[in-house]
């Protein structure tokens, strides 16, 4: 009986002391004696060296930390309540979402030096009617990047169909392996647009899909501006900063938007309602929005910038002109990202498709 | 004795090892290739490694990588040998754990996916925040896997009588212990130490699932910057690593005096 | 009030259980947590309401089942390859000149201790259109054009055996090394073929270090996911692939468990049976 005891005694203490170094917060062990902020963003979307200028200025030192889907934005925050992070960029119907959780801190408008240089077309949209949590940051378009002498010498047209049905032309398509997205551009192909799936709908997308599945060389997202670059594919759908980037090294890239329309993804700065590190935070926010800053982002990622002041330091071809200085009335017939079914449903068609 | 003469042994053997090694040597050419995109040969350069040197994120994320594999190979090592310390002890207690031990072949059975979820799963519901302390447990665990059946193994095949002589001419089974047995199985023990160094060093699955966003190990740096396209910096890090690599696998056939690995 | 000294198998106890706690805590009870959570309906709030299996039920139907049994096929093949690569391999190493053996061995082990994402990497330069390979055959006049190499099931293959032949030699080459060699001569002298004494004498002895290999490379490659995204372009959907959707979306955790509960079960049936045959086919007992 005592020997039990005293073993139990033991093992209650090992396992004490190992739960305590796991809870133990990360941030007391090795604390951060300057002043920090916890930044959880796109991998390619905020620029090293512009931080790195902002370290230096202020003396803040910036901890990037990087996801790659929205969807890992969620469920990171969500598992953590907020905390941890000083500053999001989430898209647009991710902030919809964050804001019905209550996990965003409303914007202090007063504490913006350039809200007035905001491009007015991309503010008040549906998913935050009034800003009151957003910021847009950045924006760009789904498009199909062509490789340019194949795409004239077999005529294709500057259509959806070109990447969904690449019959009688044989070629390889990329596409995006965002399950959400690709379920949205094929219901958007077959049906225009609607808001919610039936499972008519739902079963005619994945037919159209897996139809898709021959022509596609890989489902690749980040990768569809290499594939255009080393010739694997004449036709890639990925968003405009990715082409952009391929455009400016290879002068045979180039791009269409489809003429039933596109979708347009808005890139925000939130701040989670957990973080208390707003004086730091602010700060950061008006030098990203700086002209200059802008400039360099959209030089490096080939994203379009919310602000209008910016416009005059990017080197903007013509085509490209005309798409950054769409008009307000324009931009609203984009679409933007949602969800058009259950998270199940997504989830169980992606692995259809791909399993066939 | 062998099977298809000299001349069939020797084009398999150098087969095999050419489809082991030419990706290696062409990654290492390419890296000083001035073309990003894997293409033809456009001329020399040390740029990428220039801007190997420059990306932080990518050493700070060497470092945790590097801190990991080292903690766990640490604890788990020592973990290791004290149960099996604990499992020396004669009579009765030594035998009844050793049955227990069975329990460290599980890692074996269980694909690293499945422990990765469910240690996730573990780690969400007690709310432990993801960070390096639980990429350390994960991967002592991994080391556990290998270090305890291996020494273990080893264990079981000393000759007793040294550890009976030692205990007949005086020493206590603790001395017997340190200062015999485990000499003797210093080879398994190093051998296991590099193993499981190696194994966390390279880990991807575990990191993948139960990092946490705030940590960024070095698997998926590269990750990253695979899935983000192809850029020769990658080249140039592998030449570092596979450097790295060859000066350890030096330093582990200098310590063996036999070819036995375990 | 002294504290006193506990005997020494205490001591020992408290020194060497830490290994067998940590084993529990971190694998045994969330392997646990796992399974339970795979049957158990949570509501909203994360009380427990009561236990189904709907959830396990969702995966049994074609389309899941498929993807299981293309893991398994690809497991499988996986083994059988490595296996007929690296048994010669490992037998020439263990019965080849001490100078020759630790070459072989060096040269083996260093792309073995490289990490892993590097050598999808290293596979791109070799198998791109314009990568290494193709500008090859095309400089030695083979082909006219490049062949397309990336994405597919061919490239996976490559990749697979690429990083999992090392684990099926090693173990191999570790039993042939204790291999006496005299059992082979005697063995021949006596009479039997070579392949006679491979399958009778050799095989047998050497399937502790067979069946090691066995499940280092069959376990792991079940649920391999990295392989097939990068290097197959993602077109196919393995087990791995399935659960880290499942697992790394919103509110799809708990069928993440349950896919894997489900998958690691028919991994488990099919490995005690393919060991069971091993077993079964090789003379192992001498009679």
């Amino acid at each position: 009986m005592r020997r039990l005891l005293v073993r139990g005694s033991v093992i209650l203490f090992w396992v004490t002391l190992i739960l305590a170094i796991l809870y133990w917060p990360e941030g007391k062990i090795f604390p951060s004696r300057k002043r920090s902020i916890n930044v959880f963003a796109w991998g390619d979307i905020l620029e090293q060296s512009v931080i790195a200028d902002f370290e230096k200025k202020t003396g803040i030192k910036v901890h990037l930390n990087y996801y790659a889907s929205n969807e890992e934005l969620l469920v990171k925050l969500k598992a953590t309540g907020g905390e941890g992070y000083d500053l999001i960029v989430p898209s647009d119907y991710s902030v919809e979402i964050l804001a019905k959780e209550r996990l965003l801190k409303e914007i202090e408008k007063s504490r913006l030096t350039f809200w007035k240089n905001l491009n007015p077309a991309l503010l008040g949209h549906t998913f935050d009617p009034k800003n009151q949590f957003s910021i847009p940051f950045e924006w760009e378009l789904f498009i199909l990047g062509i490789n340019k002498p194949f795409f004239d010498a077999y005529g294709l047209e500057p259509s959806w169909k070109t990447l969904f049905d690449p019959s009688p032309v044989r070629y390889r398509v990329a596409m995006i392996n965002d399950p959400v997205e690709a379920i949205l551009l094929a219901a958007f192909y077959l049906y225009g647009p609607i808001d919610h799936l039936s499972a008519e709908q739902l079963a005619g997308v994945t037919e159209l899909l897996i139809r898709q599945k021959k022509w596609v060389a890989a489902y690749a997202d980040f990768r569809a501006d290499y594939f255009l670059a080393t010739k694997n594919c004449p036709v890639a759908l990925a968003s405009t900063s990715y082409i952009w980037r391929t455009m400016k090294k290879f002068p045979f890239v180039g791009f269409v938007v489809p003429k039933e329309g596109t979708f347009v993804t808005i890139e925000n700065l939130c701040i989670p309602a957990a973080s208390n590190k707003e004086e730091l935070t602010y700060q950061l926010i008006n030098f990203l929005y700086s002209p200059e800053s802008m400039a360099r982002h959209y030089n490096e990622y080939g994203t379009f910038p919310a602000t209008l002041d910016a416009l005059p330091f990017l080197h903007l071809d013509p085509e490209t002109e005309k798409i950054v200085n769409t008009p307000p009335e324009t931009f609203n017939k984009l679409y933007f990202m949602r969800m058009l079914t259950s998270q199940e449903n997504i989830r169980d068609t992606w692995v259809k498709v791909k399993s066939s | 004795m062998l099977k298809f003469g000299k001349v069939g042994n020797l084009i398999f053997i150098s087969l095999t090892y050419l489809f082991l090694w030419v990706p290696i040597l062409v990654l290492f050419v390419f890296s000083f290739n001035t073309e990003g995109y894997p293409s033809p040969w456009s001329g020399f350069t040390w740029r990428w490694y220039e801007e190997l040197i420059d990306s932080i994120y990518l050493w700070k994320a060497f470092g945790n990588s590097l801190i990991v594999a080292l903690c766990s190979t640490l604890i788990s090592c020592l973990m290791g040998v004290f149960l099996i310390f604990y499992a020396a002890q004669g009579g009765k207690e030594g035998a009844r754990i050793g049955k227990y031990l069975g329990l460290f072949y599980g890692n074996m059975v269980i694909p690293e996916t499945v422990l990765a979820v469910s240690l996730l799963g573990f780690f969400s519901l007690l709310s432990i925040p993801l960070g390096l302390a639980t990429l350390v447990v994960a991967h002592t665990v991994l080391g556990l896997g290998f270090v305890v059946p291996i020494v273990y193994a080893r264990f079981l095949e000393l000759d007793y009588r040294l550890t009976e002589a030692s205990l007949v001419l005086g020493a206590t089974p603790t001395q017997t212990f340190f200062k015999v047995t485990l000499p003797l199985l210093m080879p398994s023990l190093i051998t296991s130490a590099l193993l499981v160094f190696i194994i966390s060093f390279d880990d991807f699955i575990l990191t993948y699932f139960c990092a946490g966003s705030s940590v960024q190990t070095l698997s998926l740096y590269i990750l990253s910057m695979i899935r983000s396209g192809v850029s020769p910096v990658v080249n140039a890090l592998s030449a570092v690593l596979l450097f790295i690599s060859s000066l350890l696998v030096m330093i582990f056939f200098h310590l063996k005096t036999r070819s036995r690995i375990f | 009030m002294r504290f006193p000294r506990p005997p020494p198998s205490e001591r020992a106890f408290s020194i060497g259980i830490p290994a067998m706690i940590w084993q529990v805590l971190f694998f045994y009870i969330p392997l646990l947590f796992i399974i339970v959570s795979s049957v158990v309906k949570v509501s909203e709030t994360g009380a427990i309401k009561g236990f189904t299996f709907t959830m396990v039920a969702h995966f049994f139907t074609p389309t899941y089942l498929k993807v299981i049994f293309s893991s398994i096929l690809l497991a499988l093949s996986n083994v059988v390859i490595c296996f007929c690569i690296a048994y010669p391999l490992a037998y020439f190493m263990a019965f080849t000149g001490k100078r020759f053996k630790n070459t072989l061995l060096f040269l083996l082990l260093i792309p073995f201790w490289t990490n892993f994402l590097l050598h999808v990497y290293a596979w791109f330069y070799v198998l791109e259109n314009q990568g290494f390979l193709n500008n090859m055959l095309i400089h030695l006049g083979l082909i006219k054009q490049p062949l397309v190499l990336l994405n597919s099931i061919f490239s996976i293959m490559i990749m697979m055996v690429y990083y999992y032949l090392p684990f099926m030699v090693l173990p191999i080459y570790s039993s042939l090394e204790r291999f006496n060699a005299n059992l082979i001569e005697a063995s021949l002298d006596l009479g039997a073929t070579w392949f006679q004494t491979f399958r009778r004498i050799i095989l047998p002895l050497t399937m502790r270090g067979v069946r090691a290999g066995f499940f280092l490379v069959y376990i792991p490659s079940f649920g391999e996911f990295a392989i097939p995204e990068l290097m197959g372009g993602d077109k196919q959907m393995f087990v791995g692939n399935v659960v880290s959707q499942y697992i790394l979306a919103e509110g799809t955790g708990s069928l993440g468990a349950a896919f894997t509960v489900v998958s690691c079960a028919i991994l488990l049936a099919t490995a005690i049976f393919f060991y069971w045959l091993m077993d079964r086919y090789v003379y192992v007992k001498v009679r």
